[in-house]
């Protein structure tokens, strides 16, 4: 009684665990299937659109001789799952579709493809899957139009009645797998002896096979057909591993292409002859605000709405113009209008024929940065023009007066020769850092590298211009250690360099205030720091000082005389020495410039390049 | 009556020596750093003659004349503007105002000299 139970109960879960098994072998084989199925589909879509590449617009239409291979096609029986094919020329319009009965065939979708080749997509179309295969059609070398091709997608499809037929499959193929199963060894026992003995036939010499000629004839032909069969089988596989390895050539060459066009530093965009644009680099967005997804298979009215832009552009695919050279414009985008950018259209060509037009590229290039700097350039030369007149303007006001008044009081005339005096000084002083600074930025100058002690250096540095301002209530104070040891510098820069700062500590201080010049040494580097109690500098000025022709908008820097080169060329001096200038400030308590040499780069016993 | 001078630059040593030039001569003068200083003085001291800057900090002198012109088109002064700049534009623009004439940089003492008589004589003959 129990044995029986245990025994049903034994025989009902391996049924059950036979049945589900072989419910999940169905399910994965039904997937498996779909899977198979698709993969077929893309490897038949992609040579079907490959090969109408190859065709001629002309014999794929229908003429005078007979159908197109585009009508051909639908009707060949071996096509399998094909639904329907189509023809459009550049403009969208339809030249030749074919379609299986029942099936409606979607609208175009531009995916590109022109400059790229083929592309494939899943399209929806009244609750119908497809995959559509797009690829580019030729005449006479020249893009013609699109070919589509689509197929009908393959689905999962589990009817109840495959699951009844698996279920009703899975009891038999139970039962009789022991059966098949004996059966079978039965059966290949003799085969699997004769085909031990042909093989030991086959491969044991000559001198055992040489007993009959019907018995070597027969091994002859059967090794023949053996190594005709191989030979097939590595032409087929060399057949398919060369097209594997164009195809993966191509992707390569293309995604390659590609990253050319998007690490040019400018916005790309290639229209097609059509004007639709088929490729468009990241920089597109930074520059327009619009990705190529934005972009993609649009007309430039469609994309842009700067009228420069599509009146450009439209030169070039409009049927009557087809410009074939290039043309520039310049304008502010709408969505950016404090910017000015130019478009650049080039038409394309083949290297070897003029004539063909293969479409637009579109270069855009962001010119604010550059317009400002022309604009910063035109900006220095009035304000040097202005610097220089003035004090010529002032020596020739006071040479008149000292002609006029020959005979005049002697303190006046002083007065007057005394200004003269500085005005000149003023005069050679920026053209003197003029010259420097153009030198630097051309690069030009050459560091004459002399041996120095550092101390008395900086102290007749320091001396020459607290002398200069002593008439003043100015407090100089200079700190520094004793000795300081010996640099290579060059002396006149390094000179310049220090008297800048030293001068602007005078210039925008107040006429008591306090200037100190305090060195440190450590063991590394010189640290020169020049402190006054002067104006200061704000905020928003902080981070321009050092910049070339900067001068602060702020009343009390306006109020005094200077032409904003003096800290880009001390900076620019330190630099050449691989030095560094830094500057602490509180607006209007005064300021620290902070020059840091370094001991390697400037110790006396290493010769400097 | 003395005649009224302002001296509106921000070179301290041309204010100095057309100052000193024109006391010389006998006349009142004023001086101003920038031309938000010289409208302001302006207000208070109704000059004769204004001798300005053009690039100067704050206000310009191109500013201070539309300045002028604006609040004291009525009772205008006769505008001296030193420029070393003689482009068409600054050209144009004098023309809105009758009463400006240009100096040449570097400035002539002698040639604002005669400047000045021209202008009292033409003031003494209305």
């Amino acid at each position: 009684m129990f044995k029986k139970f245990t025994r049903d109960r034994v025989g009902l879960i391996m049924l059950a665990v036979t049945l589900l098994a072989i419910g999940l072998v169905a399910m994965m084989s039904i997937i498996e299937n779909k899977n198979k199925r698709e993969e077929w589909v893309h490897k038949d879509g992609r040579s079907l659109s490959k090969t109408l590449s190859t065709i001629p617009i002309e014999k794929l239409v229908r003429n005078e001789q007979g159908p197109g291979v585009l009508e051909l096609l639908l009707h060949n029986q071996r096509i399998d799952g094909l639904s329907y094919a189509q023809l459009v020329d550049l403009s969208g319009r339809l030249l030749a579709t074919v379609g299986l009965p029942g099936s409606d065939v979607p609208a175009m979708q531009f995916e590109g493809i022109s400059t790229f080749g083929m592309t494939n997509s899943k399209i929806i179309s009244k609750g119908h899957h497809f995959i559509e295969y797009q690829t580019p059609i030729f005449s006479n070398d020249k893009l013609a139009g699109y070919a589509r091709v689509g197929y009908k997608q393959p689905e999962i499809t589990i009817g109840m009645s495959d699951v009844s037929f698996y279920a009703q499959m899975a009891l038999p193929v139970f039962l009789l797998m022991p059966i098949f199963y004996f059966l079978f060894r039965r059966q290949t026992q003799p085969l699997s002896e004769a085909v031990a003995s042909l093989q030991t036939f086959i491969t044991s010499q000559d001198s055992q096979l040489q007993k009959t000629n019907n018995d070597v004839d027969i091994v002859n032909n059967l090794r023949q057909f053996v190594v005709d069969v191989g030979k097939h089988m590595d032409e087929l596989k060399s057949q398919y591993s060369g097209a594997q390895e164009s195809t993966i050539l191509l992707s390569y060459q293309r995604k390659r292409m590609e990253s050319v066009l998007q690490s040019i530093p400018e916005a790309i965009l290639v229209l097609d002859e059509t004007g639709v644009v088929t490729y468009a680099n990241t920089k597109l967005e930074s520059v327009l605000g619009k990705t190529f997804e934005n972009v993609k298979g649009l007309l430039p009215h469609q994309w842009s709405s700067d009228a420069e832009v599509i009146s450009l552009l439209s030169k070039y695919y409009t049927n009557n113009t087809h410009l074939q050279r290039a043309e520039h414009v310049q304008f502010s985008p709408q969505w950016q209008p404090d910017k000015t950018l130019t478009a650049s259209a080039y038409p394309l060509r083949k290297a070897s024929e003029n004539s063909t037009n293969m479409g637009t590229l579109v270069v855009f290039r962001d010119m604010t940065q550059e317009l400002y700097a022309a604009g910063e350039q035109e900006n220095f030369i009035n304000h040097v023009s202005h610097e220089l007149k003035s004090p010529i303007n002032v020596i020739q006001m006071y040479a008149e007066t000292l002609l006029d008044d020959i005979d005049g009081d002697k303190q006046s005339r002083v007065e007057s020769l005394n200004t003269i005096m500085d005005e000149t000084e003023r005069l050679t002083l920026l053209v003197t850092n003029l010259l420097n600074i153009s030198k630097m930025q051309s690069g030009n100058i050459k560091l004459n590298k002399q041996r120095v002690k550092l101390d008395s250096f900086i102290e007749d540095c320091f001396n020459t211009v607290a002398r200069a301002a002593k008439n003043g209530q100015m407090n100089f104070q200079l700190n520094m250690p004793a000795a300081l040891g010996s640099v290579q510098i060059d002396k006149e820069l390094m000179r310049i360099a220090i008297n800048n700062l030293l001068t602007n500590a005078i210039k925008y201080n107040a006429s008591d205030g306090q200037v100190v010049l305090q060195v440190e040494e450590s063991d590394e580097q010189y640290q020169i720091k020049i402190t006054d109690s002067g104006v200061g500098i704000s905020e928003e000025d902080l981070p321009h000082i050092f910049e070339k022709f900067y001068r602060s908008n702020a009343t009390v820097i306006r109020e005094r005389s200077g032409h904003g080169l003096g800290l880009a060329l001390s900076k620019d001096i330190v630099a050449l020495h691989h030095g560094e200038i830094r500057v602490e400030s509180v607006e209007g308590e005064g300021s620290s410039f902070i020059m840091v040499l370094y001991k390697k780069s400037i110790s006396s016993n290493e010769v400097m390049s | 009556m003395s005649i009224k001078v302002m001296i509106v630059d921000d070179e301290p040593h041309v204010i100095h020596i057309i100052k000193q030039y024109l006391e010389r001569r006998g006349l009142d003068v004023v001086t101003a750093a920038n031309g938000k200083y010289a409208l302001e003085l302006f207000e208070k001291n109704r000059v004769d003659i204004i001798i300005t800057d053009v690039q100067m900090p704050v206000m310009t002198g191109q500013d201070l004349c539309e300045k002028l012109m604006q609040l004291y088109a009525q009772d205008l002064p006769q505008i001296f503007v030193m420029t070393s700049r003689t482009d068409k534009q600054l050209r144009t623009w004098a023309k809105l105002f009758p009463k400006i004439e240009f100096l040449e940089k570097p400035l002539s003492l002698r040639r604002l000299n005669i400047k000045i008589n021209e202008f009292i004589q033409a003031k003494n003959h209305d």
